[in-house]
């Protein structure tokens, strides 16, 4: 939690005076100092500096950069990269004309900076590091440090400086000589505030205080581990290096620290701090998503342009009709194998949805399943010119029954392929296709009929919202899309165009005629797990930056197939398509990308999911998970399902690592917020904190009417913080600043 | 009823290879039964979460060159540390596990 204390905790005695003085009657009130001095020179841009190594080599950026860039893409961070490698430090980069605090109007570029190394591979001079040193200093900028090796006291030295102490960069660490070998658990050790009187800025309610710090942290991947030297040495800067353990090998050695630099003698509040990783950090390691949102909150000092929410949703595709099965005994689809839910699934899932609510907090108390629906299949005669919902039908009258227990999404009527026409025909095609945008938007329409005659609830705000039948239209499948019916192709999705040359520009039209803002995408095709409006022009499907246009929504699939209503279908297949076909093929499926080298029983499978899904959730990505009807057949007695097995795996695992709540979103608040976040990305945003007045200044150059803020009153209380959203326009407006948290 | 057909080729996240399913007749009404598994121990969650997170690995086409450049760059500071009298095993140890993740 953000505290006074903790602002101050950043600063040298003599620019606290400056800032404390406008800074208590924000807390206090005002009429007990007066009128606030605006001190215009102690300013920073709401803007990250993330300085990488980059490879020169392949033209590639490093790990690091490749783990925060996605975190700060997906929050709406400003941020700015320096490849070391290519690109040198000087004052101007840091601040305009190199001015510092003290000059007057000297407003810094950035709040807070990001080395993705710790020794940025020797690319910067000493000289660098003193100005980037000095910087921070100056300008009470943190720094976070995502990986690396912690170093030891003069491994960092000047050789051109013939002073006594000519160390340049010193972490107040030793590395043991013994790295821990992965996987293995960690421990916190966050001081809580309680017990870190003499600590500033370093306790359980200002870092990681959205962590389930309870439970130890897995960790896969290389490490190197280090201990605080505490032997009174420090950089030649003649700072002293405290180090204040967060996150811990087994033998107590640190993995994750908060650096305080203090000037002696008779320390008070530390000059510089530093939040130092010595983990190897990526996007695929959970341990790395874990502590992502920290390295960007905690340089920041809680206040940055943009914010964070975990989400899960889960669509349950196909509603009303019926799908085949996995078979296992001859390990293919059977078309004779049918299922189609009933009345006692649609009961039961009222009750594990209850039943999930109350096992798992973090789920709130409104979570619900989304159904994607095909009215086709709840109609007395799907080709009757005047359709008719068939409310005697079993399953039917129970979704009528229950409809207030869950939300439902427009999946076209009969579950249409969307695709292009084939030119020339092709009588062969494995699917039929649409020639007209008449045709097509019938089939949106005609569901929207169905919507009404069923009495579904939130019909105005999900006619906003398609998915279309196997998300098709947004590629073209060139008429090949099942195996079976091409044993000559060794991928039958070889021959696809993907989005955006391969869209169906009828689909793309007949979509806005009927009123549709967004497009469910599958995130698991090509050009498709990417937020992006696109429109019609010249009869082809384009992008544009028009924000009236349609918007893709994508969504993650799972391994939880289509085909599968019960654990032994879905072990069965899901080895066949992972190991056994390749054992059958005589290969080795632990040479084979994406394959698994054993079979799994449902549990490792389950497990498996999770940790895939919470990955996702811990991305900070709105995208829902999308599932099929007969996922959520009850399969026991105990009326346990595969789509609650899911849910119940996925956040098992979630709460061990985290604390905060999750969204549950209905689908078209997703695509509303998917639409504000590509409005801020295309906008010039100008934000700037004045330390003086304790407040935040924002414009833009365009309107943007749901900017996420972090660190200012008002908005929502999330993970302790306010996140807020807030109109910006041309017109420069100012926001309080508070990283006071309230719970 | 209407009855739809998936194919197969979107729905696997994790394996962008060709799946052959084939169509099969005359077989009867699948059994719907519980899982038979036990509860796996603590260490196989490890494991399952190491496996899945070495698969997402394989998917990232820089990961070799990231760890080449580790690699390289673990045992440029080795040098450093021991020209300057320092201990460098741990770095001499990071430089090769980086080298081997990039063979």
């Amino acid at each position: 939690m953000f505290t006074i204390r903790k602002l101050m905790g950043i600063l040298d005695g003599n620019t606290l005076k400056k800032v404390c003085v406008p800074f208590i009657p924000i807390a206090m009130g005002l009429t007990l100092l007066g009128t606030p001095v605006a001190f215009a020179d102690n300013a920073v841009n709401l803007k990250v500096l993330v300085i990488t190594t980059g490879n020169t080599a392949t033209g590639d950026p490093n790990i690091g950069l490749s783990y925060i860039k996605p975190i700060l893409d997906e929050m709406g961070v400003r941020y700015d990269v320096l490849n070391s490698a290519t690109q040198s430090l000087t004052t101007a980069t840091l601040s305009p004309n190199s001015c510092t605090v003290g000059t007057a109007g000297c407003v810094g570029n950035y709040n807070g900076v990001i080395l993705t190394d710790t020794d940025l591979a020797g690319n910067f001079t000493p000289s660098e590091w003193g100005i980037l040193h000095a910087y921070e200093t100056n300008f009470h900028v943190r720094e976070a440090v995502l990986s690396g090796y912690p170093g030891w006291y003069g491994t960092y030295r000047d050789t051109a400086d013939l002073n006594a102490n000519n160390v340049y960069l010193d972490y107040g660490l030793a590395t043991t000589a013994t790295n821990p070998v992965a996987p293995y658990n960690a421990t916190w050790t966050i001081p809580t505030p309680a017990t870190n009187t003499g600590i500033n800025g370093a306790d359980n309610k200002t870092v990681f205080e959205y962590v389930n710090t309870a439970n130890p942290l897995l960790i896969t991947d290389f490490s190197f581990a280090a201990t605080p030297r505490n032997d009174n040495q420090g950089p030649r800067d003649g700072t002293i290096p405290k180090v204040i353990q967060l996150l811990n090998t087994p033998k107590g050695e640190a993995l994750v620290s908060i650096i305080q630099y203090y000037k002696t003698p008779a320390p008070a509040l530390p000059v510089r701090e530093v939040l130092l990783s010595s983990l190897n950090n990526a996007w695929f390691l959970t341990h790395s998503q874990v502590l992502g949102y920290e390295f960007v909150n905690w340089v920041t000092q809680g206040v940055f342009v943009g914010g964070r929410y975990v989400y899960m949703s889960n669509h349950l595709d196909d509603l009303f009709l019926e799908n085949e099965l996995w078979d296992v005994t001859s390990k293919k689809t059977n078309p004779l194998l049918l299922y189609r839910l009933n009345s006692a699934d649609i009961s039961n899932a009222v009750s594990k949805q209850a039943a999930f609510r109350a096992a798992h907090p973090t789920a709130g108390s409104t979570f619900m399943l989304d159904f994607a629906f095909n009215g086709a299949g709840a109609v007395v005669d799907p080709l009757a010119t005047t359709l008719v919902t068939n409310k005697t039908d079993d399953l039917v009258a129970a979704v009528i029954a229950n409809k207030s227990q869950f939300r439902f999404i427009n999946h076209t009527f009969s579950h249409a392929d969307m695709d292009n026409v084939p030119i020339p025909a092709n009588p062969n095609c494995d699917y039929p296709t649409l020639s007209t945008t008449a045709l097509i938007q019938a089939e949106i329409t005609k569901n929207r009929t169905i919507w009404t005659q069923l009495g579904l609830p939130d019909q105005a705000n999900n006619n906003r919202v398609l998915v279309s039948g196997n998300h098709s239209g947004l590629r073209d499948r060139k008429c090949t899309d099942y195996p079976e019916l091409h044993p000559a192709m060794a991928n039958v999705q070889d021959d696809d165009v993907p989005f955006i040359t391969g869209a169906n520009p009828l689909f793309v039209t007949a979509a806005a005629n009927a009123g549709v803002d967004y497009i469910a995408s599958d995130t698991s095709q090509i050009n498709q797990a990417i937020e992006q409006h696109f429109t019609v022009s010249n009869k082809k499907v384009a992008l544009t930056t028009n924000n009236t246009a349609r918007t893709m929504s994508p969504r993650f699939p799972t391994n939880i197939f289509y085909n599968a209503i019960s654990p032994d279908v879905l072990v069965s297949e899901y080895n066949y398509i992972f190991n056994e076909r390749f054992r059958t093929l005589g290969q080795d499926p632990c040479t084979v990308a994406g394959a698994i080298c054993t079979p799994r029983n449902y549990q490792e499978i389950r497990d498996a999911e999770a940790t895939a899904a919470v990955q996702h959730m811990l991305s900070f990505k709105k995208y829902p998970h999308f599932f099929h009807q007969g996922n959520v057949a009850k399969y026991d007695a105990a009326g346990n399902t595969l789509q609650f097995d899911w849910l119940d795996s996925v956040f098992t695992a979630y709460e061990k690592l985290f604390k905060l709540p999750v969204k549950n979103d209905p689908y078209y608040l997703i695509g509303d917020k998917t639409k504000d976040s590509l409005t801020a990305k295309s906008a010039t945003i100008k934000a700037v904190w004045n330390r003086s007045t304790n407040q935040v200044t924002l414009s833009a150059n365009k309107t943007i009417p749901n900017l996420l803020v972090t660190g200012v009153t008002g908005g929502d209380i999330y993970g302790g913080q306010y996140i807020r959203q807030i109109s910006v326009t041309t017109i420069p407006k100012t926001f309080t600043v508070n990283q006071l948290l309230t719970q | 009823m209407i009855t739809y057909k998936h194919s197969l080729w979107s729905t696997p996240t994790l394996l962008i290879v060709a799946v052959m399913v084939a169509v099969g007749a005359g077989v009867p009404t699948p059994t719907i039964a519980a899982p038979a598994a036990a509860t796996p121990k603590v260490d196989q969650k490890v494991k399952i979460q190491k496996e899945e997170e070495k698969r997402l690995k394989k998917q990232d086409k820089s990961y070799i060159q990231h760890a080449k450049a580790l690699a390289d760059q673990y045992a440029a500071t080795a040098k450093l540390v021991a020209s300057r009298g320092g201990d460098n095993r741990a770095l001499l140890d990071a430089a090769a596990y980086f080298e081997s993740e990039a063979k």
